[in-house]
C-alpha cells in the first residue's frame, strides 16, 4: 500500500473512497479470509508502518460504549479490539477510567498529540477519531511490554500507550481482490493531478517566453528612439507618489510633530479596538462598555492639522492611519462643502467598516478642511462636524445631569450619536475664520518646515534611485526656491529629469516652480513687505527676481484692500527721517494710485484694473520698508470708522424724525449734521447766572427764551441723569446730539451747572406743553375771527374747558364747524352766526357729555360667546292640544 | 333669541326669514311687548352677501343662510276646538355669529 497516515488524514473523502471502504464494507464472504486477517489488512493499509497502537486497560471484554468509535465504522465487532489488546489485557488494574471515544475528544486530541510528535496537527474530530480507533491507553506503564510512550488520560492522568510494531506477521491481502481498479484510486487521482500541474507549468511558461520576446522587441524598439522611452518611463507614476513615505519612520516632517499626531491616534486604542478592557465598539451609534474610561482617553476628538501646502500633511495621516491599524478613509471638504452632505460622509466612514479585505476601522480623514470656507455652506459644514466631535462631551454632560436630577425627571432628549472613531482634519491656515469653532475644539498640531538637509538627504535619495545625476548646489536652490515644499521640489524634480539626465543649478533656477494655492495670511505678506531684512540674506534671487516674486504673490492676494489698508496704518505709525514731507507725499501718492484703480475697477465692473494696484504697493513698500521686524496690527480704523458712522446715522436719524415737519423739511441727514447741529450747540450755551428764574434780569429772559424756543422746536433737552465718572464721556442732550459734533482733540461742549440746566429743561417742557394743547384747539380758534377781541377771553376760556374733557363730542363739533367753514363765502356776519352755533353746538356737547347714560340707545345686544342660554324642555302634545 | 320678522302680512301662509343672533336683545327700558326698532339692518356692500346689523352702538356682520329643515309658524286658534294653522313657513334666516363690533363714536341722531 502506498499511502500514509498524513494522506490519510488530509481528506476524509479520499479516505472513504479508498482502502476503508474497500476493506470494511467489502464483504467478508468474498474475501473468504478469516475476518481478523481481512481487518488486518485493512489495518495495514490505513497505518502503514508507524501507527501507534495504544493498549487499553479496560476490563475485558470492553463494554459496548467503550467500543464505540469502533462500532461507528464496523459494527458489532470485537475482533479489532481484541486483537489490539492482547498484549495488554492480563494487566487490567482497578479504578481505570474508562475513555470516552466518541466524536466528542477534545481531551484526547491532547493524546494524539503527545502521542505522535512527530506528525502535523489535526484538522477536524472525525479524523481524530478515526485514529484513535486504533490507540488504547494503559493507566500503569508496567502492564505494558514493549516500547511505550506516556500521554494524559482525560481526566488528567498520566496514561501510558503501547508503541505497537507493524503488524508483519500477518499476512496481506493480495491486492487484487475485491478491487475494481488496478491501481489504488489514490494513485489515479494523484496522477491526474501531476498531469493538469505540468499543463499548467507548461502553458504559464509559453505564455512567459512570448511576454519576454515582446518586451524585448518593445526593448529594441525603445533603443531605436530612446527619447521615447525615457518619456514613457517618467509618465507612469509621479515620484511623489512613487516615493511617498510607506512607514512611519520614513516621514520627513518633524519627529515631535509625528509623534504627537501619534500619541492622539494611539489614545483611541481603548475606544476604537478596546485595550485595556474596554470593549471595542463598531460605531457612533453603539456605546461602549465602558463609557467612562473612554471619554477619558480622548479629550479632544478631532486632531487639526495645519501648514503650507506641499509639507506632507496628508501624507502624515495617511501613514500614521495605516500604522495604528485603521483604514484611512479621506473625505476632501473642499468637494463636499454643504453640511448635509458632510455629514452623510462622516457618519458613513464612521459608522461603517469595510466588509472586505482587512477588516480595519475607519479612520476619517477631512482634507482641506479650510475649502469649505465661505458663506452659510461652509458654517454648516464646520458646525456639523463640530457637532459630531462634540457631540459625545454633550450627552456625558447631559448624564451627568440625569443623574443628579433622578430618574423621576427624564425629559426626551434629542438621540445624540457619540463618535467612536478618531477624525483628522487637515488644513492650510490654522487660523482661517471658518476654521475658528473648530480650533477651540480639537487639538491643534502645526506641521512646520521639514529641514532642509533631511529633505535635501531624500532628494538626493530619489536620484540615486532614478539614476539621475544632480549637483549637490542645484538641490539646495530646488529646495529654497520651494519654500522646503516637498511636493513642489520631487515634482520639479521629476520635470528636470525628464529634460535632463544631468540636473545643474542653470535648470533649477530657469524654471517656475509652482506653488499649490500658495496664499499667505495677510500678516505674513505684510511682513514679507516691510521687513528688508529678509531680502538681503536670500543667496539665489537678486532684487529684482524678488520683486517680480512678491508681485506674483501680491497678485494672489486677493484682498488688496486690506493690504492697503494695514500698509496705510503702518505708514501712519512709523517714523522715518522725513525732509519737507517729501516721503510722506509721494507715500500718499503711491497709495492714491492705488485707492483709484482700486475704485475705478469697483465703479466699471471692468476687474482687469485690479492688476495695477500691486504695482503701487510694491513702490509703497520699498519705501515704508524697514530693516527690523515690523510692528504690525490688524487695520481696524477703518472698520471702527464704518461702525461710529452707523451708529451716527441712527442717532441723528432718530432725532429728525422727531422735529416739527416744517423744521425736518429744511433738514437733510448731512445738512443737518454738517450745519445746523455745530452751530445750534453753541447757541445752547448760555451765560446765565445760577440764581432763580424770577431773579433773571431782562437780557438774561431774553436768552433764556430764545434757548427754550430753540430746544423746543429741534426737540432736544438737556440731559438730566448723572454725569459718567472721569473719563467717561459725559452725556451733554438727550438725545445725544451733540456727540455728532465733537471731535478728537477740540474743546467739547461747556457743561451747564445743574440748576441752570433744571431751569431750561422746566421751560422747555411747560414749552412743549403748550404747544401740544395749541394744537387740537387750532380750528376752532382759526375759525374764530381774530376781529372778535370782544369775545375772545371768553370763548378762549370756553374753549380751554372743553379741551380739558377733549371728548368726543368736542372733536364732532369741531369737524361741523370745519365743514360749515369750507362751504360758504365767510362774511364778517357768517362769523358771528357761526360763532353763536358753535357756541351752542359746543354747549349742547358738553350736556350730552354730562348726562352720559341718558345718551344710551334704547335697545342693547348682549353677545353670548361660545355657550347657550337655551334649556331644552320636552314639549308634550297636551301642552299644546 | 329668535326674532320672527313678518315679510307679507297679505298672504295666508307668508314666507318668514328669521334673525339669529348670538346673544341677547336687552331692552332696558321698559319690559313691554309693544313693537321697537331694534337697530337698523343693511347690506355691507352691493355685491357681497353679508349684513350689518346695527343695535345700539354694536355692530353685528352676518349673512343671509338657508336652513337645512325649514320651520313652520303655527297659530293656536280655538274656534270649538283647539287647532293650529299654519301661518308661516321659515326656509331662510339672518345669520349673525361673530362678536359684535363697538362703534365707538356716537351715531347719528
Amino acid at each position: 500500500m502506498d499511502f500514509d497516515l498524513d494522506d490519510l488524514l488530509n481528506t476524509e473523502e479520499q479516505f472513504a473512497s479508498q482502502g476503508y471502504k474497500r476493506a470494511f464494507e467489502g464483504p467478508p464472504e468474498d474475501s473468504g479470509l478469516p475476518k481478523r486477517q481481512q481487518l488486518a489488512q485493512a489495518e495495514d493499509e490505513l497505518d502503514d508502518d508507524e501507527l501507534l497502537a495504544l493498549a487499553f486497560s479496560q476490563p475485558w471484554p470492553p463494554p459496548a460504549s467503550s467500543a464505540q468509535p469502533k462500532s461507528q465504522s464496523l459494527p458489532a465487532d470485537d475482533t479489532v479490539s481484541k486483537a489490539r489488546v492482547a498484549n495488554a489485557t492480563q494487566g487490567g488494574s482497578p479504578g481505570e477510567g474508562q475513555l470516552n471515544l466518541g466524536p466528542d475528544i477534545d481531551p484526547l486530541g491532547n493524546v494524539m498529540d503527545t502521542a505522535e510528535p512527530g506528525s502535523r496537527p489535526l484538522a477536524t474530530t472525525d479524523e481524530v477519531a478515526l485514529c484513535l480507533q486504533q490507540l488504547q491507553i494503559q493507566y500503569d506503564p508496567l502492564a505494558i511490554d514493549g516500547p511505550i510512550i506516556q500521554t494524559t488520560a482525560e481526566d488528567g492522568t498520566p496514561a501510558f500507550c503501547l508503541i505497537e510494531e507493524p503488524a508483519e506477521a500477518e499476512p496481506r491481502l493480495p491486492a487484487a481482490k475485491g478491487q475494481l481498479l488496478s491501481r489504488p484510486i489514490s494513485q489515479l487521482l494523484a496522477e491526474a493531478e501531476q498531469q493538469s500541474f505540468e499543463k499548467a507549468l507548461t502553458e504559464s511558461r509559453a505564455m512567459y517566453t512570448q511576454a519576454a520576446k515582446h518586451q524585448q522587441q518593445q526593448r529594441f524598439q525603445q533603443q531605436q528612439q530612446p527619447q521615447h522611452q525615457h518619456e514613457q518611463q517618467t509618465c507612469q507614476e509621479l515620484w511623489v507618489d512613487k516615493y511617498r513615505p510607506e512607514g512611519f519612520l520614513e516621514l520627513l516632517s518633524n519627529e515631535q510633530v509625528n509623534r504627537n499626531v501619534l500619541d492622539w491616534v494611539k489614545a483611541w486604542d481603548s475606544t476604537v479596538f478596546g485595550f485595556g478592557g474596554a470593549k471595542p465598539a463598531r460605531g457612533i451609534g453603539e456605546k461602549p462598555a465602558q463609557t467612562a474610561s473612554i471619554d477619558m482617553t480622548v479629550d479632544q476628538k478631532l486632531l487639526l492639522l495645519s501648514g503650507p501646502p506641499g509639507l506632507g500633511k496628508t501624507t502624515l495621516a495617511h501613514t500614521i492611519a495605516k500604522h495604528c491599524g485603521y483604514r484611512a478613509y479621506e473625505i476632501n471638504a473642499s468637494d463636499d462643502r454643504t453640511g448635509r452632505t458632510l455629514e452623510n460622509k462622516i457618519s458613513d466612514a464612521v459608522d461603517t467598516q469595510s466588509a472586505l479585505g482587512r477588516r480595519l476601522p475607519n479612520l476619517v480623514i477631512i482634507d482641506e478642511v479650510d475649502g469649505v470656507a465661505g458663506g452659510s455652506e461652509g458654517r454648516s459644514a464646520v458646525s456639523t462636524i463640530l457637532n459630531l466631535v462634540q457631540s459625545g462631551k454633550d450627552k456625558r454632560r447631559a448624564d451627568g445631569d440625569d443623574d443628579a436630577k433622578g430618574a423621576a425627571k427624564s425629559r426626551p432628549r434629542r438621540k445624540v450619536k457619540q463618535l467612536y472613531r478618531p477624525i483628522i482634519a487637515i488644513c492650510n491656515d490654522l487660523y482661517a475664520t471658518a476654521l475658528r469653532p473648530l480650533r477651540i475644539a480639537a487639538r491643534s498640531v502645526q506641521l512646520k518646515k521639514p529641514l532642509a538637509a533631511r529633505l535635501m538627504a531624500r532628494l538626493e535619495g530619489i536620484c540615486v534611485q532614478e539614476h539621475i545625476k544632480a549637483d549637490r548646489q542645484a538641490l539646495l536652490v530646488l529646495t529654497e526656491r520651494s519654500d522646503c515644499d516637498m511636493r513642489s521640489c520631487i515634482n520639479t524634480l521629476q520635470f528636470l529629469a525628464r529634460q535632463t539626465n544631468h540636473i545643474r543649478v542653470s535648470h533649477v533656477r530657469g524654471v517656475q516652480i509652482g506653488q499649490k494655492d500658495a496664499t499667505q495670511s495677510a500678516f505674513k505678506l505684510w511682513q514679507r513687505l516691510l521687513c528688508t531684512q529678509g531680502k538681503d540674506a536670500a543667496v539665489v534671487s537678486g532684487r529684482l527676481q524678488d520683486a517680480s516674486l512678491l508681485m506674483g504673490v501680491l497678485q494672489d492676494f486677493g484682498d488688496s484692500d486690506l493690504l492697503l489698508a494695514g500698509l496705510h496704518e503702518f505708514m501712519e505709525g512709523s517714523a522715518f527721517t522725513d525732509i519737507a514731507m517729501r516721503r510722506t507725499a509721494e507715500m500718499a501718492r503711491h497709495l492714491q494710485d492705488a485707492d483709484m484703480f482700486a475704485r475705478a475697477s469697483m465703479r466699471t465692473g471692468d476687474y482687469g484694473l485690479q492688476k495695477y494696484v500691486p504695482a503701487s504697493v510694491l513702490a509703497l513698500t520699498t519705501m515704508l520698508a524697514v530693516p527690523h521686524r515690523p510692528r504690525l496690527q490688524w487695520p481696524k480704523v477703518a472698520s471702527d470708522h464704518r461702525r461710529q458712522q452707523a451708529a451716527h446715522r441712527e442717532l441723528l436719524h432718530g432725532w429728525l424724525l422727531g422735529l416739527a415737519p416744517q423744521v425736518l423739511t429744511s433738514l437733510s441727514i448731512d445738512s443737518a449734521a454738517q450745519e445746523i447741529l455745530p452751530a445750534l450747540l453753541k447757541q445752547v450755551e448760555p451765560n446765565i447766572r445760577t440764581i432763580a428764574k424770577q431773579l433773571l434780569n431782562a437780557t438774561e429772559l431774553m436768552l433764556l427764551r430764545t434757548i427754550v424756543s430753540m430746544m423746543t422746536a429741534y426737540r432736544f433737552s438737556f440731559h438730566m441723569g448723572k454725569y459718567g465718572n472721569e473719563g467717561e464721556p459725559e452725556e451733554l442732550l438727550e438725545p445725544a446730539i451733540h456727540k455728532l459734533c465733537s471731535f478728537q482733540g477740540l474743546p467739547g461742549a461747556k457743561q451747564l451747572p445743574l440748576t441752570v440746566r433744571q431751569m431750561i429743561n422746566h421751560e422747555v417742557q411747560l414749552e412743549s406743553f403748550k404747544q401740544q394743547e395749541s394744537v387740537p384747539s387750532k380750528s376752532t380758534l382759526k375759525s374764530r375771527p381774530s376781529s372778535a377781541s370782544g369775545n375772545h377771553e371768553e370763548h378762549q376760556s370756553q374753549a380751554a374747558a372743553v379741551k380739558l374733557t377733549y371728548s368726543v363730542a368736542e372733536r364732532a363739533v369741531a369737524a361741523g364747524i370745519t365743514a360749515k367753514r369750507t362751504k360758504r363765502k365767510t362774511t364778517w356776519l357768517d362769523a358771528f352766526t357761526q360763532k353763536k352755533t358753535a357756541t351752542k353746538l359746543v354747549k349742547k356737547a358738553q350736556d350730552e357729555a354730562a348726562s352720559g347714560a341718558a345718551a344710551q340707545p334704547p335697545v342693547l345686544y348682549k353677545f353670548h360667546e361660545g355657550f347657550t342660554n337655551a334649556v331644552k324642555r320636552p314639549v308634550l302634545m297636551s301642552e299644546l292640544m | 333669541m329668535l326674532e320672527i320678522i313678518r315679510l307679507n302680512p297679505a298672504s295666508s301662509c307668508t314666507d318668514y326669514v328669521m334673525v339669529e343672533l348670538q346673544g341677547e336683545v336687552d331692552c332696558h327700558s321698559d319690559k313691554t311687548t309693544t313693537a321697537r326698532t331694534i337697530g337698523t339692518m343693511c347690506q355691507a356692500h352691493q355685491t357681497a352677501d353679508t349684513l350689518q346689523l346695527t343695535i345700539g352702538h354694536h355692530q353685528l356682520t352676518g349673512k343671509l343662510v338657508d336652513l337645512k329643515k325649514p320651520l313652520v309658524v303655527l297659530q293656536k286658534v280655538s274656534d270649538p276646538h283647539i287647532n293650529y294653522q299654519a301661518v308661516g313657513i321659515i326656509r331662510r334666516k339672518y345669520h349673525f355669529k361673530t362678536r359684535p363690533r363697538a362703534m365707538i363714536s356716537k351715531p347719528h341722531s
